[in-house]
């Protein structure tokens, strides 16, 4: 028996439709005019590390953080981490849903009424509020933003292969490139 | 109020530590709630990224059997309901049998990650290797969809006996021999 679940938009959001999703987009780049350049990275590095801490509680990750963990890399990680206080950046920022926005950005993408939407802008945006504030204090690791940021680059070449994946032209496929145009005293 | 020059803490020396000790605990743990004060601020005041739930269609369990070395798979319905496109990542935990064995498995995708339209209802097939050591059993764990709230679903995998006939020619043909104890 095939086991069945539906992906559903969260009872406490306004859910992901193109105007929520691009209102979304648009205070995220608004956002940006007010805030540091420390807070911003700080922010997405703490969601990546947030990301990190969620995949290694998988098989998969939980392999990949090992392997990292008892070798060099990790120790030099940890030296750097700790030394330049990234950490700590992290740590003081909330943490940015890095998921969440690159997959509304890739639907952005794919919507069909996209056009129509982008006239209807500006769309006020949906604050985090309750949700953003129950975020934990849970300190950055270094591991965590490493396992974090290959899910998240995986899930990025993963999107743009699924977006390209419709049009692809075969690999390897010959042509015939167009033949030069005719001489013609108009073109001179 | 008795003042002594012993270092253990009741000179002024003493007293002035503890002063010392205690004002730096306080501004610490003060700049330490400020610091998380702001960012819990920060973040309730920061633009909303719409996400996904995950809602089981009933008290399913994702399910498979095999033998040990076979491939066998996992198969999973995945129904968009939501108004724009939705990226799936499935991803296992680590698989315990009742007696205790953990096993590690490995999802075998050719796409990791599916890019599910509204309204479509593609079965994701997830291909897993049984290694030929498991010993028999159920293993059992939960499968995530990375990323999704509230998306961890029960799996589990029955391991059967290896046929006599599949099993390697020392432990096939010579079944009696008793094992040498380890040094």
């Amino acid at each position: 028996m095939t086991a069945r679940v539906s992906l559903i938009d969260d009872a406490d959001e306004s859910g992901r439709s193109t105007a929520t999703l691009l209102a979304s987009l648009a205070a995220r780049l608004g956002v940006l005019h007010t805030v540091s350049g420390g807070q911003a990275v700080g922010s997405i590095t703490a969601g990546i590390a947030a990301l990190g801490r969620e995949v290694s509680a998988t098989a998969e990750g939980a392999r990949l953080r090992r392997a990292i963990q008892t070798g060099r890399p990790a120790i030099n990680g940890e030296a750097i981490w700790r030394t330049l206080r990234i950490g700590e950046l992290a740590t003081s920022q909330p943490p940015s849903p890095v998921l969440d926005q690159l997959r509304n950005d890739v639907a952005l993408l794919l919507a069909d009424d996209l056009q129509e939407t982008l006239e209807l802008l500006p769309i006020p945006p949906e604050m985090t509020g309750v949700r953003g504030e129950q975020t934990g204090d849970t300190p950055a690791e270094f591991l965590d933003f490493v396992v974090g940021y290959w899910a998240l680059s995986r899930e990025v070449v993963q999107a743009i292969e699924a977006l390209a994946a419709p049009t692809l032209p075969p690999a390897g496929a010959i042509g015939q490139i167009a033949p030069p145009e005719p001489r013609s005293p108009l073109l001179r | 109020m008795k003042i002594s020059n012993d270092p253990a803490g009741d000179g002024p020396g003493g007293s002035f530590n503890e002063f010392l000790r205690l004002q730096t605990e306080f501004q610490a743990r003060l700049l330490e709630e400020t610091v998380s004060y702001l960012r819990r601020l920060q973040a309730a005041a920061a633009p909303s990224s719409p996400g996904t739930v995950v809602r089981p269609a009933g008290d399913e369990i994702v399910e498979g059997a095999g033998a040990p070395g076979e491939r066998i798979e996992l198969r999973l319905e995945i129904e968009n309901r939501q108004r724009v496109h939705c990226m799936v990542t499935p991803l296992l935990s680590a698989l315990v049998s009742a007696d205790g064995v953990q096993w590690s498995p490995e999802l075998e995708l050719s796409m990791p990650s599916l890019l599910v339209a509204p309204g479509d209802v593609p079965v994701l097939a997830l291909g897993v290797q049984l290694p030929s050591q498991l010993p028999a059993g159920t293993y059992r764990g939960t499968l995530t969809l990375q990323g999704f709230r509230g998306s961890a679903l029960p799996v589990a995998i029955t391991v059967g006996e290896l046929p006599v006939e599949a099993k390697p020619p020392e432990q096939a043909q010579e079944p009696e021999q008793p094992q040498e104890p380890a040094a």
